[in-house]
C-alpha cells in the first residue's frame, strides 16, 4: 500500500453503501496514518513464495482458488511463477507468470502484482514475519484472500513426500454443495501414500474412511522451480506446491469440483488416547449452516476425556436486521456430555472426535485430525453445518500492556447490504498499532462485494478489550474509518501472546479472522 | 467418499414431487406442532410442498435467516419462507414480486421466536431454481467456503 496515496478506492459496477449496508456512495474515507517504522523492505520478499487463496469472483460470483508460486528478486521484481486457479469463469488452468513487481514498507504491508496471459493481478500483503506473510486481491476481479510462505526449493521431489501429514481440504463439490475434507495420509517417498478421511458433503458426514492409493507426480516443467505436482488423493485430482519438508499446498483440479487447503506434517508425539490429549485450545472454523455461511469459535479445556471450559461463539446466519450482537454465544444454555476421544481404531491417524451438549442449542460435533500436540485441524460434523478450521493449544496470559505493539489482520467473511440486499464474500486486509490501553489505530485494504467496492488505506481505529485472564472471549472492535464509517464487532480469544481468532458479531455479516503480531 | 456416492440436486424431479401428492401442508399445520429447530439439521424425510402467491419480497429480511424473505399467501395463512438471496435468484432468471404464483419444496424451521420455511427448490410457472442442496445446504453462498480467513487458509497466519 502506498501510504503517498491518501485514500484510494475503486468502485466497482455499482457505486453503493459499504459494510453492511447504511447509505450510498462511494467508498472513501479517512486516509491511514503513517507506518510504525518496523523491519522489512522490499528485501524480506527474496525467493520461491508458495501461495494460496480463496474467494469469490465479481462476475461469475462463484467460488475459486488459486495455488502457486512466485519468485521475488528482493529488489522489487517478480522474475516468474506459476499458479493453478480453478474458478466458473475459466475452468481448471494452469497459467504461468511472466513477471511483476512488489514493494514493501517497514510495517509489513505491501503491494503485489502478478502478470500472466489474462492480465495483471494485483494484491495487498502483509508480511507476518520475514518468511510468510497474508495477501488480498484488490484489483476488484474477486474478493478472495490467502497468504504465502518461503519455499525450499532443495524439497521440490516426491522422495520428499515421506511422513505422515494431516490435511484439511475445504471448497464445493460438483454440484456447488460446500464440502469440507479433513483427513491424514503418510507418504512412502516413492510417490504413493495411504491415508484415512472424513468426508462432510452437504451436511452428509461420511465417517472415517481408508485410501490405499493416493499418488503424488513432480510438473517436470514447473516442479524444479516451483515445486508444482499433480496427485490424486481419494480418487480426487489436485496440483500441489511443496513449500518445504512439512507444508504441501493442494487445489483440487476436478473442475467444477473445488477444494483447496494444505497438508502439514505431524510433529511430535501424537497422542493415542484422549489421556494424552490435554490443554486448552483455541478454535475458529467457517463454512455453511442451513441458514448460510457459518463463523464459530472459541476456547475448550480438554482433561482425561472430558471438555470443559467451553466458551464459544456463533454467528450461523440465523439472525439478521440491524444489530451487532451475536445471538447465540455458547454456551446459552447449560452444557452436558461434553466429551473428547483420540481415535483408537486408527491408530497414530491423530484423529479425534469432540461433542457437547448446549441444552439451548443442541448438540456440536466435530472432528480433529492431530498435527501435533497442540494443533489440529477441525471439521464441524453438526447436524446441518459444513465447517472447518484450526485448532490451537493456548498458552500465555495475555495482557493490554503485553499485547501493545505491531499487529497484522486477515478477516473473509460475507455480508449483506442493508439498502440493496447485494450479498458476497468481503475480504480484509490491515495493519495497525495496539496500545497498551488497548486502542487501535492503522489503517485496511478491502474488498466487498455486497457493496460492491474495493477501498485501500483507510484508516481504522479501535479497541482491544482483555476480559479476565484472557484466555477466554475478549471485546475486539475496529471501526472503518470510511464515508459513512462502519464498525465490526468481534469476539477476540487469543491463541498464544501473539495470535488471535476473531469471530464476527454483527447481523449483517459473518466474518472470522486471525491477527498476528508482525513485529 | 460421499462425492463418489453422487447424490446430485439434479436428481429430485420437482413433478415427481407435486405428484407425490403432498401439495401444501406445511408451514402453518405443521407449525401446530413445534418445527425442529435450525440446529437439528435438513431432513429430505419432512420435505413439503408449498403453494401459494407471493405477498411480498424483502432482499434484505430483518427477520431471521440472513438474505431474501418471501411471503407467502397459502390457503392455510403467510408463511415466511427463506429464499438465499435476490442475487442468487435473478442470476437464474427467478424474480418474485407480489401476486406470482409460486411453489416451493422446502422445511419449515424454528429460528428464535420465530417459525420460517427453508426453501429448497422454488418454482415461478417453468423456472425452478433449486437454492439448497437435498440436505438443505445453502447453494448461493458461491465464496462461503472461501469463508477460510487469510490468516487461517492453511493456517497462514499461524505458523
Amino acid at each position: 500500500m502506498n501510504r503517498l496515496v491518501l485514500c484510494s478506492s475503486l468502485a466497482l459496477a455499482l457505486f453503493t453503501a459499504a459494510c453492511g449496508g447504511g447509505g450510498n456512495g462511494a467508498i472513501t474515507g479517512t486516509p491511514a496514518p503513517p507506518a510504525s517504522a518496523g523491519p522489512y523492505s522490499n528485501a524480506s520478499l527474496n525467493g520461491t513464495f508458495a501461495f494460496q487463496m480463496s474467494g469469490q469472483e465479481t462476475t461469475s460470483g462463484g467460488f475459486f482458488a488459486r495455488v502457486g508460486s512466485f519468485a521475488a528478486n528482493g529488489a522489487g521484481t517478480i522474475t516468474g511463477g506459476v499458479e493453478d486457479v480453478n474458478s466458473q469463469a475459466v475452468g481448471s488452468v494452469i497459467l504461468p507468470f511472466s513477471g511483476g513487481s512488489y514493494s514493501i514498507q517497514s510495517n509489513g504491508q505491501g503491494t503485489l502484482s502478478l502478470i500472466n496471459q489474462t492480465g495483471t493481478l494485483q494484491f495487498s500483503i502483509l508480511m507476518t514475519s520475514a518468511t510468510s506473510g497474508l495477501l488480498t486481491e484488490v484489483d476488484g476481479g474477486a474478493s478472495a484472500s490467502g497468504n504465502f510462505t518461503v519455499q525450499t526449493p532443495s524439497t521440490f521431489s516426491v522422495a520428499n513426500i515421506n511422513t505422515s501429514y494431516v490435511f484439511d481440504f475445504s471448497g464445493v463439490d460438483p454440484n456447488n454443495v460446500p464440502e469440507s475434507i479433513v483427513g491424514q495420509f503418510t507418504g512412502n517417498g516413492g510417490g504413493g501414500a495411504t491415508g484415512v478421511l472424513d468426508d462432510n458433503d452437504g451436511a452428509v458426514a461420511s465417517g472415517v474412511s481408508a485410501f490405499s492409493s493416493a499418488s503424488f507426480t513432480m510438473d517436470t516443467t514447473n516442479g524444479p522451480s516451483f515445486g508444482r505436482g499433480i496427485a490424486n488423493i481419494a480418487g480426487l485430482n489436485f496440483a500441489f506446491y511443496i513449500v518445504n519438508g512439512s507444508k504441501i499446498r493442494f487445489m483440487e483440479t476436478d473442475f467444477p469440483a473445488l477444494l483447496v487447503g494444505d497438508a502439514t506434517a505431524q510433529s511430535g508425539t501424537i497422542p493415542t488416547t484422549a489421556a494424552g490429549l490435554s490443554g486448552s485450545f483455541a478454535l475458529v472454523m467457517s463454512g455453511a449452516s442451513l441458514s448460510g455461511s457459518d463463523a464459530r469459535g472459541g476456547r475448550v479445556t480438554l482433561s482425561g476425556g472430558v471438555v470443559s471450559n467451553i466458551q464459544m461463539d456463533d454467528n450461523a446466519s440465523s439472525a439478521s436486521g440491524s444489530g451487532n450482537s451475536n445471538p447465540e454465544p455458547i454456551p446459552s444454555g447449560s452444557i452436558s456430555a461434553a466429551t473428547y476421544t483420540v481415535d483408537g481404531s486408527v491408530p497414530g491417524s491423530g484423529r479425534g472426535t469432540l461433542t457437547f451438549t448446549d441444552s439451548k442449542l443442541g448438540t456440536f460435533s466435530f472432528i480433529f485430525y492431530l498435527i501435533s500436540p497442540t494443533q489440529a485441524v477441525i471439521q464441524d460434523n453438526s447436524a446441518g453445518f459444513v465447517s472447518d478450521g484450526s485448532m490451537f493449544g493456548q498458552s500465555g496470559s495475555p495482557t493490554l500492556a503485553a499485547e501493545a505493539g505491531n499487529w497484522g489482520f486477515s478477516w473473509a467473511g460475507q455480508s449483506i447490504n442493508g439498502t440493496t440486499g447485494g450479498f458476497g464474500e468481503e475480504d480484509f486486509l490491515g495493519q495497525y498499532k495496539l496500545s497498551s490501553a488497548g486502542a487501535i489505530s492503522g489503517g485496511v485494504d478491502f474488498t466487498e462485494l455486497s457493496a460492491p467496492a474495493v477501498a485501500t488505506n483507510i484508516a481504522i481505529t479501535g479497541t482491544l478489550s482483555i476480559q479476565g485472564d484472557g484466555t477466554g472471549r475478549n471485546g475486539y472492535q475496529v471501526k472503518l474509518n470510511t464515508s459513512p464509517s462502519a464498525t465490526l464487532n468481534f469476539s477476540a480469544y487469543f491463541v498464544d501472546p501473539n495470535t488471535m481468532f476473531v469471530i464476527g458479531t454483527d447481523t449483517h455479516r459473518t466474518i472470522t479472522g486471525t491477527v498476528v503480531r508482525n513485529f | 467418499m460421499k462425492r463418489i456416492m453422487g447424490v446430485a440436486i439434479s436428481s429430485v424431479s420437482i413433478g415427481a414431487a407435486w405428484l407425490a401428492g403432498v401439495f401444501l401442508l406445511p408451514a402453518i399445520a405443521s407449525a401446530q406442532q413445534v418445527p425442529p429447530s435450525l440446529r437439528s439439521g435438513y431432513s429430505p424425510d419432512r420435505e413439503v410442498n408449498l403453494v401459494g402467491t407471493v405477498s411480498s419480497f424483502v432482499s434484505d429480511s430483518q427477520t431471521g435467516p440472513l438474505g431474501a424473505h418471501v411471503m407467502v399467501q397459502t390457503v392455510s395463512g403467510l408463511v415466511d419462507v427463506h429464499v438465499g438471496t435476490a442475487e442468487f435468484l435473478k442470476a437464474r432468471n427467478l424474480t418474485l414480486n407480489t401476486g406470482d404464483s409460486v411453489r416451493i419444496i422446502g422445511e419449515n424451521f424454528t429460528n428464535g421466536a420465530n417459525t420460517v420455511f427453508l426453501a429448497r427448490v422454488v418454482q415461478k410457472g417453468t423456472v425452478a431454481v433449486a437454492v439448497r442442496s437435498p440436505h438443505g445446504m445453502p447453494l448461493w453462498l458461491a465464496g462461503s467456503r472461501g469463508l477460510k480467513t487469510g490468516g487461517d487458509k492453511g493456517n497462514g497466519g499461524v505458523q
